[in-house]
C-alpha cells in the first residue's frame, strides 16, 4: 500500500485550499501596514485619554454640586472646555466607533453590544489616517473596545491588551491571540461567563470558583485600601493606580510624534459586581454622604423602574468613584505638566458615554438618551496652551477625528461626518455654529444590514434637544423636546407647546433617518 | 536488578492494577455518552439563545466559528468529566464504583448537571456569593450526587434502567464526537492561520 502522497493525491487535495477563505469567513482582519515613514520632525503628539462612562453631568467642572473633579478643573485652566459635547450613542460601541471613525453609528453600523464597524470602515479609522507620520499606541482597557480595536490592529504600532497593568487577568481569549474576536465571544462571553447562563455546564463552575478565589485573595490583600473590593472588569482585577503608572511609563519612553489612545475603564461600574459596582479607594468612600438628593423625575415607561432611593445611593457611590478617578488623573496631569508633554502635544480628555441615575434607570444599558448618558466631557489642551477657553455650542464626538487631522496638518477624508471643533484653530474660521445638528443614536435592536426600525435617536440643535423613540411597542413613535438652556434637567417636555421648533426638528430628524436607512431598503 | 528492569517491572505492576481498576470500555462509552449528551445539549442551547443577537451584526462564518468553538470546548469538557470519573473509579473500591461504573457514573453526571443548573438558576446569585457561600453550595451539591450513587448501588432495577438509558445515549456519540473533532480541527486551523 502506498504510504507517500503521490502527485495525483496532492492534486486531489489542492481544492481544499479553496476552503481557507471559508475558515476565515468574510474579511475581518485589517492588513498589516508596516511600511512607515519616519516621523515628521516637530509634529505635535496627540494623546487621547478616555474615561469610560464618565458623565459630564457629574463633573464639578461642569457645575455639578459635588466636588468630584478638582484635577480636571486644574487641567481645564489650560484647555478648551466643550460644555455641550455629545457621544455617538449611549454605550461603548457606538461611542468609540464614532470617535475613532468620525462618523455616526448608523454609518459604521456599530450599534450592538460587542458590535464592530462594518468592513468598509475597518480601514477608515483614526490610526490609519495618522499612520504615515505618527507612532500609534492603543490601550483599550474595556474588552468591548478591545474587540473593535482588533479590527484596526494592522494600523496600530503598539497594542496593549486590556489585562496589562492588572493584578490578575482571568480571561481566556488571550490564549488564542490568533483569533481574538471569536475566541473572546466564544470562551469569555458565551461558554465561561455568559450574561445569563454560561454555555459550559461544568468547567464554567470551576472557572467561577477560580475567579471567586482570585477575588477573595484581592479582597484580603487590599481590604485596607479597597474595602469594597478592587476594581474589576469582567475577570480582570486591577488597581487604577497601576494603570496610571503604566501609562506614565509608556509616555516616558514612547517614540515621537505619537498618537496615543488610552481607553480607561473607570469610572464604569464593574461587570458581575459582587456587592458594589463602584470600588474607589478608602479615602473617597463617604465623601459625598451629604444628604443631597437630585430633583425627582418620574419613572420612564421604557425604564427598569428602579427606586429613587436605590438610584441616589448608587449615584453617591458613582460620584465617589469619579472623585477617585479624578485624583489619579491628577497624578497623570502632574506628570504631563512636569515632563513638558503638554508643551508639545494635543491632550484630549473625553468619554464614550455617560451614566444615568434617574427615571428608573441605573447605568447606560437603556433606550433612554437623557443628558447624563450622552453628555460627555471634552477638554483639549493645545501644545503650550496656558489660557482656558470655553465653548458652549453643541459638538459631537464625530468632530474629534477631523479636528485632530486638521490640527496636525493632515488631510481630512470626505467621508468624515464631523466638523472642525470651534475654539482651536485660532480666530479666523473659528465660527461658533450653534445652528448645526448633532445626533446621537441608540439602535442595538436592529440588524446591521437593515433599516433602523427600533431605537432612540437624538437631535441637538442650538438650545433644543429632540428625542425620538421608535419601534417600541409600548412607546411607539414618541417625541420629546427640551430646552437645554432653560431646562438642563429635562423636566419639561415642550413637544406640544413649541410646535414650530418641534416640527422643524422632527422634519430634519425624520429626513436624516430616511437618508441613513435608504441604502438598506431593498 | 538494573534500573531499566526495575522500571519495567514496576510499570507492569502499576499497569496491571490500572487494568483491574479501570472500568470496562463499554461502560466508559456509556458514561461518556451521558457526559456528551448533557454538555453538548447545554452548549447548543445557549448558543442558540445568543445566536439571534449575533446574527444582527456577525456574518454567517463568524457564527459558524463560534459554534465550532462551543462544540470543540464541549468535546474537551466531556473528556475531562469522563477522566474525573475514571480517576474516581481507580481511587475508590472496585466493588463500589468500577463494577457499576456505567450506572454510577451516569447518575453522578446527571445529578451534578442538575445541581449546576440550579446554581446558575439563582439569577447571578453565584457571582454575588462570597467564597464561603460558594464553597457551601458546592459542598451541598455532593449530597444529591451521593444520594443518587447510594440508590443505584442499592437498587439493581435502578442500576439496570440507568445503565440501559446510558447505553442508548451512545448513539449520540456518532453525531457529537465527529462534530466535536471537526470543530476542534476548525478552531486549531483558525488559530494557526491567525484568521481572527
Amino acid at each position: 500500500m502506498k504510504s507517500r502522497l503521490d502527485r495525483r493525491g496532492f492534486l486531489k487535495l489542492l481544492p481544499l485550499l479553496s476552503l481557507v477563505p471559508l475558515l476565515k469567513g468574510e474579511h475581518r482582519a485589517a492588513a498589516v501596514t508596516r511600511n512607515r515613514s519616519p516621523g515628521r520632525e516637530g509634529a505635535p503628539n496627540v494623546c487621547i485619554i478616555l474615561f469610560d462612562a464618565l458623565s459630564a453631568r457629574h463633573l464639578s467642572l461642569h457645575g455639578y454640586r459635588r466636588e468630584t473633579t478638582p484635577n480636571l478643573a486644574r487641567f481645564a485652566e489650560r484647555a478648551t472646555v466643550y460644555h455641550s459635547h455629545y457621544a455617538g450613542g449611549n454605550f461603548t460601541v457606538p461611542g468609540v466607533a464614532s470617535l475613532l471613525t468620525g462618523t455616526y453609528p448608523w454609518t459604521t453600523r456599530a450599534f450592538h453590544h460587542a458590535g464592530l464597524v462594518v468592513e468598509s470602515y475597518e480601514r477608515r479609522n483614526m490610526f490609519r489616517l495618522f499612520g504615515d507620520v505618527y507612532y500609534r499606541i492603543a490601550y483599550p482597557q474595556n474588552v468591548w473596545t478591545n474587540l473593535m480595536l482588533h479590527q484596526f490592529r494592522g494600523d496600530i504600532d503598539v497594542y496593549i491588551e486590556p489585562g496589562r497593568f492588572s493584578l490578575a487577568d482571568g480571561t481566556f481569549y488571550k490564549l488564542l491571540s490568533g483569533d481574538t474576536d471569536i475566541a473572546f465571544r466564544s470562551l469569555d462571553d458565551l461558554l465561561l461567563r455568559g450574561a445569563s447562563f454560561p454555555g459550559s455546564l461544568f468547567i464554567s463552575l470551576v472557572n467561577d470558583v477560580r475567579m471567586l478565589g482570585c477575588e477573595q485573595v484581592r479582597l484580603e490583600e487590599y481590604a485596607d485600601l479597597y474595602p469594597r473590593g478592587v476594581p474589576r472588569l469582567r475577570d480582570i482585577f486591577f488597581l487604577f493606580e497601576h494603570v496610571i503608572d503604566g501609562i506614565i511609563g509608556l509616555l516616558k519612553c514612547v517614540r515621537r510624534p505619537f498618537l496615543a489612545y488610552f481607553h480607561l475603564f473607570p469610572p464604569h461600574e464593574s461587570y458581575y459586581p459582587p456587592h458594589y459596582p463602584y470600588s474607589p479607594r478608602r479615602e473617597f468612600i463617604g465623601m459625598f454622604d451629604d444628604g443631597w438628593t437630585p430633583a425627582t423625575k418620574g419613572v420612564h415607561p421604557l425604564s427598569r423602574s428602579l427606586s429613587a432611593e436605590s438610584l441616589n445611593r448608587q449615584r453617591v457611590e458613582y460620584d465617589e468613584y469619579v472623585a477617585y478617578v479624578d485624583a489619579e488623573f491628577g497624578r497623570l496631569y502632574d506628570f504631563m505638566s512636569e515632563s513638558g508633554l503638554l508643551d508639545d502635544s494635543y491632550v484630549l480628555i473625553t468619554s464614550d458615554h455617560g451614566q444615568l441615575f434617574e427615571r428608573g434607570v441605573h447605568g447606560h444599558d437603556t433606550p433612554l438618551m437623557y443628558e447624563p448618558v450622552i453628555h460627555i466631557p471634552l477638554l483639549i489642551s493645545k501644545p503650550g496652551q496656558r489660557q482656558r477657553k470655553d465653548v458652549r455650542v453643541p459638538t459631537s464626538c464625530v468632530d474629534v477625528l477631523p479636528t485632530l487631522l486638521h490640527l496636525t496638518g493632515q488631510p481630512v477624508p470626505d467621508w468624515c461626518e464631523g466638523e472642525m471643533l470651534p475654539g482651536l484653530a485660532g480666530e479666523a474660521g473659528d465660527g461658533d455654529n450653534d445652528a448645526r445638528s448633532v445626533f446621537s443614536v441608540e439602535a442595538k435592536a436592529n440588524p446591521e444590514q437593515s433599516p433602523l426600525v427600533k431605537g432612540t435617536v437624538v437631535l441637538i440643535k442650538g438650545q433644543y434637544k429632540l428625542i425620538h423613540y421608535f419601534g417600541y411597542p409600548e412607546y411607539e413613535s414618541t417625541y420629546e423636546l427640551y430646552d437645554l438652556w432653560s431646562d438642563p434637567e429635562e423636566l419639561e417636555d415642550l413637544y406640544l407647546s413649541r410646535r414650530a421648533v418641534a416640527a422643524d426638528m422632527q422634519g430634519e430628524l425624520e429626513g436624516k433617518l430616511r437618508e441613513v436607512n435608504q441604502p438598506y431598503i431593498s | 536488578m538494573s534500573a531499566a528492569a526495575w522500571v519495567r517491572e514496576e510499570g507492569g505492576r502499576i499497569l496491571a492494577i490500572l487494568r483491574r481498576k479501570l472500568p470496562a470500555r463499554r461502560d466508559m462509552f456509556s458514561v461518556f455518552a451521558s457526559c456528551v449528551f448533557l454538555i453538548y445539549s447545554w452548549s447548543i442551547l445557549w448558543f442558540l439563545h445568543k445566536l439571534p443577537s449575533w446574527l444582527q451584526y456577525l456574518n454567517f462564518w463568524d457564527n459558524v466559528s463560534i459554534f465550532a468553538y462551543t462544540q470543540a470546548f464541549a468535546l474537551l469538557e466531556s473528556v475531562v468529566v469522563l477522566l474525573v470519573l475514571v480517576v474516581l473509579s481507580i481511587a475508590l473500591p472496585v466493588r463500589f464504583f468500577r463494577d457499576k461504573f456505567a450506572a454510577q457514573g451516569s447518575v453522578m453526571v446527571f445529578a451534578a448537571a442538575c445541581w449546576a443548573v440550579l446554581l446558575r438558576a439563582f439569577d447571578l446569585g453565584l457571582r454575588s456569593w462570597n467564597f464561603s457561600e460558594f464553597l457551601l453550595g458546592l459542598a451541598l451539591s455532593l449530597v444529591p450526587i451521593g444520594v443518587s450513587c447510594v440508590l443505584v448501588h442499592c437498587s439493581q432495577r435502578l442500576e439496570n434502567a440507568i445503565g440501559a438509558f446510558a447505553e442508548r445515549l451512545t448513539l449520540l456519540l456518532y453525531i457529537y464526537v465527529p462534530l466535536g473533532l471537526l470543530s476542534l480541527v476548525f478552531v486549531v486551523a483558525r488559530n494557526i492561520l491567525e484568521l481572527g
